[in-house]
């Protein structure tokens, strides 16, 4: 059933992808948006190729058939998930945003940053225009609409969002790796280190690096993912540190593996769980941050249509235009509430230590 | 040449309080095949000496010390190096562990598992790994051998959890199988089934075993030797029906003594009184005299050393290629040596 819809979805995924690439790649941002834009179609078209593969060869997630539900890694599995509705709430918001954001070429009704002139409309009409048929969130003081620049910015904030999150998370998790399994002086200095970066409030250290340089996609990212590294780092090294002196870690050595393959095999897998929590909730940590830059003005270039920077440039106009402002907030709350709502689901699902776990 | 050849082996931990001397002075012998049980109380320092054989003491807080001495087919361990000793362990030996859950990764399958040691140690193709394992599973009596092989440690039964860990300590084929207390995690039902696959398993194989228990019957059951170790020491070793049956050692009654029987229901328990001391301060002459009912001023004055009684009557035969002497039974113990040596 879900593996033949998964199917389908891949399919008509594909074919859309195929028959108009031009459209689907027709960025705003620039070069660089239009590349992210190639790679979340990549990466959407295997997160769903896989969901079908999985659900194809029956019952869900990887579990042994018969002998209950789920694998090591998901201990309750995909039932348990299930049955948290907040978290599959939380997974079909972002399900949804993220496919607005991969479609908005082809869902925004107009060009987000055309600014009609005053000759094309005929009057000054279309300036801050409330939400009609035509706008359904009307317009800002350029006469831009509001709905097509708030599905443009979801590939802002997303992007920035999973690219910062996905640095972040693969060094944190390197080196919090590390730190854990060698301990010792490798471990006493990244601390150190680690300590000096979380003295300084996020956003401060966020706003000095940007500050720094001229604004620009990749820049934002980087400094995202400098300001989120600890975070992941401290976490993954307290996983290993508590795994590595399980029995099966000290089995895992009676057996003559190597050190690092003890590390690898056995023990980041079991802290993986823990990691994509983090990871998950980094999302909308990130969304947040970078919304808050841009709305400082100091994110993303000015033109590039970003939910901060929609809710900076419509705050002038709040009291006689409220929807500039209202829709772009209402869209980065939604996000991080569907990011938040996923982690927490998730906790609930993969962290044996905060209850939930039968044993079989 | 013999399997197993430890001499003099003292091990050191680095605790809070000074360094612990876990094992202190140990000799113990193990010849092909042979099957030798290790009983004493928890911390008397038996699982220390097993993860001396494998150079397994904590890392950065535990060592053998210089003078020590551990062969296994004539190569010496002690001071080897790590990729040296990473080829002995889960090949030439292997160890399965008190605790089947915590032992086996849990984010894995146990087929998995058993082919990643296949993988290291032994040179076997895809589809040969895949018989292999399905091999090993039917060996330590898993039924369904090819479907359990996908499923994960949290889906089995404790049994069955160990006896896939025993999977995986065979799959290097191993000469010498270190099973430290496999039995203690288990339903009573199953202990006794375990401990029979373990002696199945060594006597099919010609695999030497070091079954270490505090359960001096499950050793007797299994194991043509028992060695009784006490505060970093042998106590007491011998043919293990001997040791049970005619026990020398004062330790060793003890340990009989605290065992509940129900054959004999009205036989007053007599555990041992006090607790095995802190391996930084053992005691000094017999290191067993503040507990010893029958302690004398020689006891605390002077240490007895280990004191052989060649050919004790009533051992049985040792087992195929085991030298005859490694059969006798030796103790340490003040009043023991009076009286063996009282009797011819």
């Amino acid at each position: 059933m879900e593996g033949g819809a998964a199917l389908v979805l891949w399919i008509a995924l594909l074919a859309l992808a195929a028959a108009r690439l031009d459209r689907v790649l027709e960025a705003p941002g620039g070069a660089l948006d239009q590349r992210l834009a190639l790679l979340t179609l990549v990466l959407a078209l295997g997160a769903v190729w896989w969901w079908s593969w999985v659900g194809v060869r029956g019952g869900g997630l990887p579990s042994v058939a018969g002998r209950g539900p789920g694998s090591g890694i998901l201990p309750g599995g995909w039932p348990a998930f299930r049955k948290n509705r907040m978290a599959v709430l939380g997974l079909w918001i972002a399900g949804i945003l993220y496919l607005a954001m991969l479609l908005a070429p082809f869902l925004a009704p107009f060009d987000p940053l055309a600014m009609p002139a005053f000759h094309e409309t005929g009057d000054a009409g279309m300036r801050l225009a409330p939400p009609s048929r035509a706008h359904i969130m009307g317009t800002d003081q350029y006469s831009r609409d509001v709905l097509s620049r708030i599905l443009y910015g979801a590939r802002i904030s997303l992007t920035i969002g999973l690219l910062a999150v996905g640095i972040s998370i693969t060094l944190g998790t390197f080196l919090g790796a590390v730190a854990g399994y060698l301990g010792g002086v490798v471990d006493a200095v990244l601390m150190r280190l680690l300590d000096m970066f979380m003295a300084f409030p996020s956003i401060v250290l966020l706003l000095a690096v940007v500050a720094l340089f001229e604004p620009s996609l990749p820049l934002v990212v980087a400094a995202l993912a400098l300001t989120q590294w600890p975070f992941t780092t401290r976490m993954v090294r307290g996983e290993i540190l508590a795994l590595r002196e399980r029995e099966f870690a000290e089995a895992a050595r009676a057996l003559g593996f190597s050190r690092f393959r003890i590390l690898l095999r056995h023990l980041l897998p079991n802290a993986l769980p823990a990691v994509v929590v983090v990871a998950t909730l980094g999302v909308g940590n990130a969304i947040v941050l970078e919304a808050g830059l841009s709305f400082l003005g100091l994110g993303v270039p000015a033109a590039t249509p970003s939910w901060g920077t929609m809710v900076d440039h419509g705050r002038a106009y709040l009291l006689d235009a409220w929807w500039v402002v209202t829709f772009p907030g209402l869209a980065i709350v939604l996000a991080v509430l569907a990011f938040n709502l996923l982690g927490d689901g998730l906790r609930d699902v993969l962290d044996p230590r905060q209850g939930g776990r039968a044993e079989p | 040449m013999r399997l197993l050849e430890i001499r003099q082996l003292r091990s050191v931990i680095r605790t809070p309080d000074g360094e612990a001397r876990v094992v202190d002075g140990v000799d113990l012998t193990l010849g092909r095949g042979e099957s030798v049980g290790l009983v004493g109380e928890s911390g008397s320092g038996k699982t220390a000496l097993a993860l001396s054989i494998l150079g397994l003491l904590p890392r950065g807080t535990g060592r053998i010390l210089p003078g020590s001495s551990i062969r296994l087919r004539g190569e010496e361990l002690v001071g080897m190096g790590e990729g040296g000793l990473r080829r002995i362990r889960g090949g030439a030996v292997a160890m399965v562990f008190q605790e089947p859950m915590t032992a086996l990764n849990p984010v894995f399958t146990v087929g998995d598992q058993i082919r990643e040691v296949l993988r290291a140690h032994r040179d076997l193709n895809r589809s040969e790994r895949r018989a292999e394992v399905a091999r090993l599973l039917r060996e330590v009596g898993i039924p369904d051998p090819e479907e359990r092989a996908g499923a994960y440690p949290h889906q089995l039964s404790g049994g069955m959890r160990q006896r896939a860990a025993i999977a995986m300590a065979l799959a290097g084929r191993p000469d010498l199988l270190i099973a430290d207390e496999p039995t203690s995690a288990l339903d009573v039902s199953v202990q006794a089934q375990i401990l029979d696959l373990l002696g199945g398993l060594q006597a099919r194989h010609g695999m030497a075993l070091l079954l270490i228990s505090h359960d001096l019957e499950a050793v007797a059951r299994v194991c043509h030797r028992m060695v009784v170790f006490y505060a970093g020491r042998v106590m007491e070793s011998g043919p293990a029906r001997e040791v049970l049956s005619r026990p020398q050692h004062p330790y060793t009654r003890g340990l009989l003594g605290s065992r509940l029987s129900l054959r004999d229901r009205r036989r007053r328990l007599r555990p041992i009184p006090g607790e095995v001391p802190e391996p930084e301060s053992w005691p000094g002459g017999c290191r067993f005299h503040p507990r010893c009912a029958e302690a004398q001023d020689l006891c605390w004055r002077k240490e007895p050393g280990l004191h052989g009684m060649r050919g004790s009557p009533g051992g049985e035969g040792p087992p195929d290629g085991a030298e005859a002497g490694e059969e006798d039974s030796h103790q340490r113990c003040w009043l023991a040596r009076g009286k063996g040596e009282g009797v011819p």
